[in-house]
């Protein structure tokens, strides 16, 4: 177990020695010069090229990357081109933003959808079990920009239940304590409810289809001999032998959270990493680009990380497995 | 496993061919121009001459769909033939190769799916700061080969150790020759599955960029930039954004059901 843990751990670190490596040059070596951006016609070139030097532009691309992991190792990402602010108090004001939105909006897609994959096997075949399939593809399909405008043309144009972008209210600070939950909850539903939604058929159909093979497996058989109900035996002896497939999947979905959460927040006017990084990406602000792709990609490592080891902790055939 | 599904798979391959056929033809027959504007017509409901309305500009939302649905179409099917290019012999050559070789290709390709995807070619196309159809393709192609690459990786490594493949090298067969022979046809299958599925999503991730305003530019109509036209609108011009959502719906829909419909298939 232990060795197993430690393998995991080490090829996780390399990867994100490789990430250090992959981000910084990505972004880097992509055509394109951010003193453009902040460059103004009526300046004369002198200015631009001071920008750059400020910037350590000027120097060569291994000099700034030397630069960039010495400040990495002391926990600095810089300074940001666009409003010169430490990347770190960007970051600190955004990432906890970003977990508000994502962590519920997990919590819902894995809970709602291990229940509906459980409704499909225990109502296998029926009219229940295959609406549900038909509609966890369709909301596949959505794109979940085009999904949250929707909602917000539903909840917040028409009916005017629910506000439409911000976290909260202009009117928050003169709010009673209750006044401020209820107020920063329903500034939550709709970006969570879009984000929870368009993935919700991941975790279902895997928690149907992994249940489906196991259902014909032999010792399932052999319980059913024993004249088990079909209900214990989907409780107690086929549905921990799906938690497998559920932890990977869930591991395996970090990136697409990302990925979704980087439009929600956009179109929320959500202020989370996500919106962050889109705004830097238009502004070539290297410093922040750099950063959160960097962070969001250490992110989705140790999700898997976190994936293998529990995967390990519930099934001991994994890490034994490992050492054949 | 469930029964492969044949009805859906029928009627998904019919709407997609009317899909295709009338995104290719509808714009010479309707004979509609998707970037006239006129003025006087801005914001016009559905009607029988304009069958989705019309945009801020009075341009006509369904032939900017159709002209849409041509770009998203191209690239979509590009960009998947390129990562394809990429992925499959990346996945032969690391199946096929040494243990540590393979170990070195393979931290490749965790490396690349770490960053998520969409991100990544966000960030890129947004530095490079060329939104041309051409480097769109190249990007979205060049940040999606990693989940073929693998599946091609994992087929090869278990079909190699497989008693017919044994026996074909014990007679002498050259590796060229059983690669070409044995290995390429039982990949077919699954890169097929994985193609199709792809196709939607790479659907999904143009029309994301387009709408964020980093893939396709205005004035040429591609359905993630339409939607992006109707978003301030969404109660009095609904139609400007609804339309060409739901052909992303529907196409993207018809396409997984036919992905589904022959991996099913394949199992059975």
């Amino acid at each position: 177990m232990r060795s197993y843990i430690i393998k995991k751990i080490v090829s996780g670190l390399l990867l994100i020695i490789g990430l250090v490596l992959f981000t910084f040059f990505l972004v880097r070596l992509s055509p394109g010069n951010p003193s453009a951006i902040g460059y103004d016609p009526l300046k004369s070139p002198q200015s631009m090229s001071r920008l750059e030097k400020a910037w350590g532009l000027d120097q060569p691309v291994h000099t700034q990357f030397y630069a960039w992991v010495n400040s990495l190792l002391h926990g600095d990402f810089g300074r940001s081109y666009a409003n010169h602010k430490p990347v770190t108090e960007l970051l600190k004001q955004t990432i906890p933003n970003t977990l508000l939105l994502t962590v519920p909006a997990l919590v819902i897609q894995v809970v709602v959808g291990i229940l509906l994959g459980l409704i499909q096997v225990i109502r296998h075949n029926s009219w229940l079990d295959r609406f549900i399939s038909s509609f966890t593809l369709f909301i596949y399909a959505i794109p979940a920009f085009w999904l949250a405008l929707m909602l917000i043309m539903l909840f917040s144009q028409k009916f005017g239940w629910l506000p439409s972008s911000q976290m909260i209210s202009f009117s928050y600070d003169s709010m009673s304590v209750w006044q401020k939950i209820a107020d920063r909850s329903a500034h939550l539903l709709l970006p969570v409810l879009t984000m929870s939604l368009a993935s919700i058929g991941i975790t279902s159909r895997y928690i149907r289809n992994g249940l489906v093979d196991i259902m014909d497996k032999t010792y399932i058989t052999a319980a059913r001999a024993r004249g088990l109900s079909k209900k214990r035996i989907i409780f107690k002896h086929a549905l921990r032998n799906t938690l497998v497939p559920v932890i990977t999947v869930t591991g395996q979905y970090f990136p697409m959270l990302i990925s979704s959460s980087i439009v929600i927040e956009l179109i929320f006017s959500w202020p989370g990493m996500g919106r962050l990084v889109v705004l830097s990406s238009f502004a070539r602000d290297y410093p922040v680009i750099i950063a959160c792709t960097f962070l969001m990609a250490v992110f989705v490592v140790f999700g898997t990380l976190l994936a293998d080891i529990l995967n390990a902790i519930v099934d001991p055939r994994i890490r034994l497995q490992e050492k054949i | 496993m469930i029964k492969a599904n044949n009805k859906s798979f029928k009627i998904s391959v019919m709407l997609l061919f009317i899909i295709i056929s009338s995104v290719l033809l509808g714009p010479l027959l309707l004979n509609m121009d998707p970037v006239s504007q006129s003025l006087q017509d801005a914001y016009k409901k559905p009607s029988k001459l304009h069958w989705f309305g019309t945009d801020k500009f009075g341009r006509d939302v369904l032939a900017r769909v159709l002209y849409g649905g041509r770009i998203s179409f191209l690239i979509a099917l590009m960009s998947v033939v390129l990562s394809m290019f990429i992925g499959i012999p990346y996945g032969l050559i690391s199946g096929y190769s040494g243990r540590k070789f393979d170990a070195v290709l393979s931290w490749f390709i965790n490396l690349f799916m770490a960053v998520p995807q969409f991100l990544l070619i966000l960030v890129v196309i947004a530095v490079i700061d060329d939104n041309s159809v051409f480097w769109i393709i190249l990007i979205i192609g060049l940040f999606s080969w990693m989940d073929v690459a693998r599946l091609v990786r994992n087929q090869a490594l278990s079909i190699k150790e497989r008693d017919f493949i044994l026996a074909e090298r014990v007679i002498g067969v050259s590796q060229l020759r059983i690669l070409m022979r044995h290995i390429l046809p039982n990949l077919i299958g699954p890169v097929v599955v994985s193609a199709t599925l792809m196709l939607g999503n790479v659907i999904l991730i143009e029309s994301a960029l387009s709408f964020i305003g980093l893939g396709i530019q205005p004035p040429t109509p591609s359905w993630g930039n339409i939607i992006n036209d109707g978003r301030h609108v969404l109660i009095d011009g609904w139609w400007i954004s609804v339309f060409p959502g739901a052909a992303i719906i529907l196409t993207v829909l018809c396409i997984n059901f036919i992905g589904e419909y022959i991996q099913e298939k394949q199992v059975v």
